[in-house]
C-alpha cells in the first residue's frame, strides 16, 4: 500500500500534439494517494486528449514532458503495459466490439492486469458481487461489448471494470455524461467507495452536477489546453454561476505563477 | 384382388419418428482407403457408402440426433484426387453432417471436389464443410444443392487452407416453403487465394434463402466473390438476400465483392451487400486500455468477427473449438482419427 500523500501520478509540463496540431501546451498536475482531483473545462479544452494521453493512445504525441505513474515514467509503455501498472482510463466513449462478449473480456482484462489466472469460482463470484452493486442483470454477461447498449449501460460497465480492476490510478473521461439521474447516483456512489488511500482519481468532466454526488479535494480548470486555475472543491459552484469566460484572461499566464 | 399397402403420411411418419444417434465417422484417403469409425455398422435408416466419394443417404422419417462425419485425407503422395459427396435426406427426414478436407505436409496437388445435396419434401441438413488442404493445394469445390417443399438446409463451409481455392455454390429452392441459409467464414494468410461463385436461385413461391460470408485476409491473400440471386418469374413471395462483410488484417491483402440480383417478378424482399474494413485501431486500443496486449486484442476481435458463423459448427468431434482456434491463426490440428 502507498503511504498517504506519496504521489501516485505526477504530470509535468506535458505538451501534446494531435494530427499536427498543440493541444496540450504544458500541463502539469500531481494525484497523491487518497486523493480526488476534477478537471473541468469547456469543449475542445483538452480534456479527452489529456485522459487518452495518459493511457497511451497513438495518435496523441508527446512533444515534451513527463508522466510518472508511482515514480516511473510511463510515456514509453503501450496502453496494455501502462493498465497493468494499474492506469485506469474510464472511456466517454466506450468502443463496441461484436462476438466478444462481455464476460470474456472481463476475464481476460482481469487475467491481464492480474497477471494470473483468475479461477473461474473466484470470477463469477466477483462478477456477482459486482453487478450487483451497481445494478446490472446478469445477462449483461452474455452480450456483446458495448454492442447496442445504450449510453448509461456503457456507462455502468465502465465503472464495473474499474471495480474489478481496482486501479492506483483511475482517469474517468465524462463518466457522467449520458446517464440519467439515478444511473449518475449509482456510478457516484461506486466512485466514492473506491476512494482509497492507496488510490487517486481523476475525473474528467464538463458539468458539475458529477461533483454534487463526488466531492473532489482539487479542481483543475483547463483551457485551450492549460490549466488556468486551480483550487478546491468550491471552485465547482463558482464555475456553475459564472461560466468559465472569466478564466479567459488567464489562459496566458501559468497557473503556477498565479499561486 | 390383392392387399395393396399403403404408403403413410408424412405426418404419421413424423409422428412415428424414430430419432437414432449416430456419431459415426467414415473416413476416405486419396489412395481409396476406406473405413467406418464410432460404429461397428450404420443404424438402421442411415447409409454411407463410398463411391469415389461419399455417399450418405437417410430414409424418411429418421431423425438423426448427433451428427455424422466425413474425413477427406489427401495424402503426400497424391498429385490429383477427384471426388464426390452426396448427400441424400429422404422425406421428413433430419441430420447434421460434417466434411473435413485436410492433408499433411506441403503437397502440390490438384483437388476436384463436388458434393451435391438433395433434400426431399421437410427434411432438415445441417451441413457443414471444414476446408484445410495443404498450403501446395489447388482445389475446386463445387456444390450443388436441391431443396425441396418445405425444406431447411443450413449450410456452414469455413475455409483455411490450400494455395487456390475456387468453391462455386449452386442453391436451388426447388420446393415452396423451402429454406437456404448458408453461413460461412474463410481465413487467408501468405498468398492464400480464394474465389467465390455463389448463385441461389428462387424457381417456385414462398421460398427463403440467406447467405452470410465473413473472411479475415491478412498478408498477401486474397478473396473475390461473385454473389448472384436469381428470382424466376415462378418465384413470387421470395426472401432472399446475400452479404459478404470482409476484414482485412495486411495493406497488402485483397477483397473483391461483386453482388448481384436478377430478378424477374414483383413481390420478393431482396437486399445484398458487402462490406471491407481493416481491423478497428480503436477496438484494440480500447481492448488495451484494460491490459489486454496488442496480440491479444486483435485475437479477439477475431475471434469476434467470425462469432456468428463459429455459434452454427457442432461441438462434437471437438469441431468448434479446433476451428475456432484455427480462424485465429493457430493450425486446426489433424482430428484425432488421422493421427497415424
Amino acid at each position: 500500500m502507498q503511504p498517504l500523500n506519496t504521489p501516485l501520478l505526477e504530470i509535468t509540463d506535458l505538451v501534446v500534439r494531435v494530427e499536427g496540431k498543440t493541444v496540450l501546451n504544458g500541463i502539469s498536475l500531481t494525484l497523491k494517494a487518497g486523493e480526488v482531483h476534477a478537471i473541468m473545462g469547456r469543449n475542445g479544452s483538452g480534456k479527452t486528449t489529456l485522459s487518452h494521453t495518459l493511457m497511451g493512445h497513438p495518435k496523441y504525441e508527446v512533444i515534451s514532458g513527463s508522466i510518472k505513474l508511482k515514480g516511473e515514467d510511463i510515456k514509453g509503455l503501450s496502453p496494455d503495459e501502462r493498465a497493468r501498472r494499474r492506469l485506469f482510463l474510464g472511456f466517454q466513449y466506450p468502443v463496441a466490439i461484436p462476438g466478444v462478449t462481455v464476460a470474456n473480456f472481463l476475464r481476460s482484462s482481469l487475467r491481464a492486469v492480474r497477471k494470473d489466472e483468475v479461477p473461474p469460482s473466484e470470477f463469477r463470484k466477483l462478477i456477482r458481487k459486482e453487478i450487483t452493486t451497481l445494478g446490472i442483470p446478469e445477462t449483461f454477461m452474455t452480450r456483446f461489448l458495448n454492442d447496442g447498449f445504450s449510453g448509461g449501460e456503457k456507462k455502468r460497465l465502465e465503472t464495473l471494470q474499474m471495480r474489478l480492476l481496482q486501479p492506483s490510478v483511475a482517469v474517468l473521461d465524462e463518466t457522467d455524461s449520458g446517464l440519467d439521474i439515478d444511473a449518475l447516483r449509482t456510478v457516484a456512489d461506486s466512485v466514492n467507495s473506491l476512494r482509497a488511500e492507496d488510490r487517486a482519481i481523476l475525473l474528467i468532466t464538463h458539468y458539475q452536477r458529477m461533483l454534487d454526488y463526488v466531492q473532489p479535494d482539487h479542481i483543475h480548470v483547463l483551457l485551450d489546453g492549460r490549466i488556468v486555475k486551480s483550487a478546491g472543491p468550491e471552485l465547482a459552484k463558482t464555475l456553475e454561476e459564472k461560466g468559465y469566460d472569466w478564466l479567459d484572461n488567464l489562459k496566458t499566464t501559468p497557473a503556477a505563477v498565479r499561486g | 384382388m390383392g392387399a395393396t399397402t399403403r404408403k403413410p403420411s408424412l405426418r404419421e411418419v413424423s409422428d412415428a419418428a424414430p430419432i437414432i444417434a449416430t456419431g459415426c465417422t467414415a473416413r476416405l484417403d486419396s489412395q481409396g482407403d476406406f473405413a467406418l469409425e464410432g460404429c461397428r455398422e450404420m443404424p438402421a435408416g442411415v447409409q454411407i457408402t463410398n463411391s469415389e466419394g461419399l455417399q450418405i443417404r437417410v430414409a424418411r422419417g429418421i431423425h438423426c440426433t448427433l451428427p455424422v462425419r466425413g474425413l477427406y485425407k489427401l495424402k503426400p503422395s497424391a498429385k490429383i484426387w477427384s471426388f464426390t459427396t452426396v448427400i441424400h435426406l429422404e422425406e421428413g427426414s433430419s441430420l447434421e453432417y460434417v466434411d473435413e478436407y485436410f492433408g499433411t505436409g506441403s503437397t502440390a496437388c490438384t483437388v476436384q471436389a463436388a458434393t451435391r445435396i438433395t433434400l426431399e419434401a421437410g427434411a432438415k441438413l445441417k451441413y457443414q464443410a471444414i476446408l484445410q488442404w495443404p498450403e501446395g493445394v489447388q482445389s475446386k469445390h463445387t456444390q450443388v444443392f436441391n431443396v425441396g417443399r418445405d425444406a431447411t438446409l443450413e449450410v456452414t463451409p469455413i475455409l483455411l487452407g490450400g494455395l487456390q481455392t475456387h468453391l462455386t455454390t449452386e442453391s436451388h429452392c426447388l420446393g415452396k416453403g423451402s429454406s437456404i441459409q448458408i453461413s460461412g467464414a474463410a481465413k487467408g494468410k501468405n498468398k492464400q487465394t480464394f474465389e467465390f461463385d455463389i448463385i441461389t436461385e428462387h424457381s417456385v413461391t414462398d421460398t427463403k434463402s440467406t447467405f452470410d460470408y465473413l473472411t479475415v485476409m491478412g498478408d498477401q491473400s486474397k478473396a473475390v466473390f461473385n454473389g448472384l440471386i436469381r428470382i424466376l418469374q415462378s418465384g413470387a413471395r421470395t426472401d432472399a438476400y446475400q452479404k459478404s462483410k470482409n476484414l482485412l488484417l495486411s495493406p497488402q491483402a485483397t477483397i473483391e465483392a461483386f453482388p448481384k440480383l436478377e430478378i424477374a417478378t414483383d413481390d420478393v424482399k431482396v437486399a445484398h451487400g458487402a462490406s471491407i474494413s481493416p481491423v478497428n485501431p480503436d477496438q484494440i486500443y480500447y481492448l488495451q486500455s484494460r491490459g489486454i496486449s496488442a496480440l491479444e486484442a486483435e485475437t479477439m476481435i477475431i475471434d469476434g468477427f467470425t462469432e456468428p458463423v463459429l455459434t452454427r459448427l457442432t461441438e462434437v468431434f471437438d469441431l468448434k473449438s479446433r476451428v475456432s482456434t484455427a480462424l485465429v491463426g493457430a493450425p486446426i490440428g489433424s482430428p484425432r482419427e488421422f493421427a497415424t
